[in-house]
């Protein structure tokens, strides 16, 4: 894990599956800023989702990038389904 | 990068690397054309608008309505032109934007034209006028979309798009193999050029994977469409063939009152905003008006309304989020590609993340001089090949700009096809020589 020597799951899969999602939400988060700029609960949420990202690629720990993605892909689906 | 007989060779990887290494070498220099050229395509609405603007001095007035006038604009011009073959008006996106009449004039026995008219939708009158093949924005466009080469251009821009798709999955693929353990984004301190491009290469590359993934899956599609409509029998979804019900020359005469048009569309389809509108002259008896709905990812001008021109009834909506998944799967890779769903926001992000592709195969290339260089202990300077193709890259881009806004589209695109269908020539033979080359020394 993080801080006791190299992660092989967190560095060969793991951030490259949250890079993917970061790439999908950055689009996401613009998408919402020009089409909902007085909706802020969309933003707010993706917001939260970028800031996630960033800190598990910042940490490297397992849970916390399993988390972010599993979080972005709640809001996505929220997005398509409300 | 990766030793030959290494893990990645025990773990089945070894072909993977292959393909990335052989696809990335021989397209690099179009998916690198292709990032440039479109890096600056997803901008061209607002450098165009900006053209018109400071160099055609087109504004508009304010509309003492608030609704577009242009009804007498375009009464003068269809007289100007009697020979028009037909017209369209795009409306201003932004206030103090003009409407352009986009006009195609064949006079009797001449070779059609494709003519802009600016309008001042305040005034209701002309205010200048281009050629449209010759503007900046169709050579942005073009360049981008078929590389200037009417033959196959845009065919080798899906293989561009296809040779991406395969170097971002295999890329992927084997990427855990070259990060060994490194760790994501640690550049390693060395002098070694080749590892540094390599630590570059991969840490970008992962980055801007998913997204370049789309560009280029996209980009094969509405490359290769025209291939792919014909092998398939892919039809456009949206269709609607009126009926014909009078004689073309009384169609063309009809007078339109614009303002009851655009309420009667109102009325019809309140979500749709009208950018483009055209009037029938083959006896149809129609106006079409193709816009957008605010919100959606879609290509530009795909939902459309038909009214009669006779009592501005609609005659056809069609509304792409109320068309099945096919349609709306169909009319959503333009907008995936050109990143023209999010505002000037998302176009940055666009820009930025389609340069990495560029970034990338230079990058690919550098490690390869460096890695041949080092093998074949050959005393040349990999940077001055890199450097010299970059140039000859930005020369033909130049080149060709300058050729086709101060002398015609046609000139350069004939001397685009001659130089692009030679270097094709000259690629595969010298794959060809290679790969004979290859067998004959495995051979001994």
């Amino acid at each position: 894990m993080a801080g006791k020597g190299f992660d092989r799951i967190a560095e060969h899969y793991l951030v490259p599956t949250a890079l993917v999602v970061l790439n999908m939400a950055a689009v996401h988060a613009l998408f919402a800023h020009a089409y909902q700029p007085h909706e802020p609960a969309p933003l707010a949420l993706l917001a939260v989702a970028i800031a996630l990202l960033a800190a598990a690629l910042a940490t490297k720990r397992r849970y916390l990038l399993v988390l972010s993605v599993a979080y972005y892909l709640a809001v996505l689906a929220a997005a398509f389904l409300g | 990068m990766v030793p030959r007989s290494g893990k990645a060779a025990r773990n089945g990887k070894q072909w993977f690397w292959q393909l990335h290494h052989w696809v990335g070498l021989y397209t690099g220099i179009l998916i690198g054309v292709l990032s440039l050229t479109g890096a600056v395509a997803v901008f061209i609405p607002e450098i165009d608008g900006l053209i018109q603007r400071h160099h055609y001095d087109a504004l508009s007035s304010a509309s003492p309505t608030g609704i577009p006038r242009f009804g007498k604009a375009i009464d003068s011009l269809t007289r100007r032109y009697p020979d028009h073959r037909s017209w369209s008006v795009r409306l201003p996106e932004h206030p103090g934007g003009v409407a352009v009449v986009d006009m195609t004039i064949r006079p009797e026995g001449g070779k059609a034209r494709r003519m802009e008219f600016f309008v001042d939708t305040g005034a209701d009158r002309v205010v200048g006028q281009r050629d449209w093949q010759n503007s900046l924005a169709n050579y942005l466009r073009q360049m981008h979309v078929r590389l200037y080469d009417g033959i196959w251009g845009r065919q080798l821009v899906g293989i561009g798009g296809i040779a991406l798709a395969v170097v971002a999955i295999t890329g992927l693929i084997i990427y855990g193999n070259f990060m060994k353990k490194q760790a994501w984004p640690k550049i390693r301190k060395t002098v070694d050029m080749r590892i540094r491009m390599a630590d570059w290469h991969k840490i970008l590359g992962i980055a801007a994977l998913a997204f370049n993934l789309v560009i280029a899956l996209t980009g094969a599609w509405l490359g290769l469409q025209p291939w792919l409509a014909r092998w398939f029998d892919i039809q456009a979804p949206r269709t609607y063939k009126p009926e014909i019900r009078f004689e073309a020359e009384a169609d063309k005469a009809m007078a339109i009152d614009w303002d009851t048009a655009l309420q009667a569309a109102r009325q019809a389809f309140p979500d749709l905003r009208p950018r483009q509108l055209l009037a029938s002259t083959n006896g149809a008896g129609t106006i079409t008006l193709r816009g957008n709905i605010p919100g959606t990812i879609y290509e530009r001008d795909v939902n459309m309304l038909v009214l009669s021109k006779t009592d501005y009834r609609p005659l056809f909506v069609y509304d792409l989020r109320e068309q099945p998944a096919g349609h709306q799967f169909y009319y959503i890779q333009e907008a995936l590609h050109f990143g023209d769903f999010g505002g000037l926001l998302l176009k940055a992000l666009y820009a930025v993340l389609g340069l990495t592709s560029g970034f990338l195969s230079i990058s690919g290339f550098a490690i390869f001089l460096f890695r041949r260089k080092k093998k074949k202990r050959q005393e040349s300077n990999p940077w001055k090949a890199i450097v010299a193709y970059t140039l000859l890259c930005l020369l033909f881009l130049v080149g060709i700009a300058m050729v086709s806004l101060f002398v015609g589209y046609s000139q350069a695109s004939t001397i685009a096809e001659i130089v692009i269908n030679a270097l094709l020539v000259g690629l595969i033979g010298y794959a060809g020589y290679a790969a004979i080359r290859k067998t004959v020394t495995h051979g001994r």
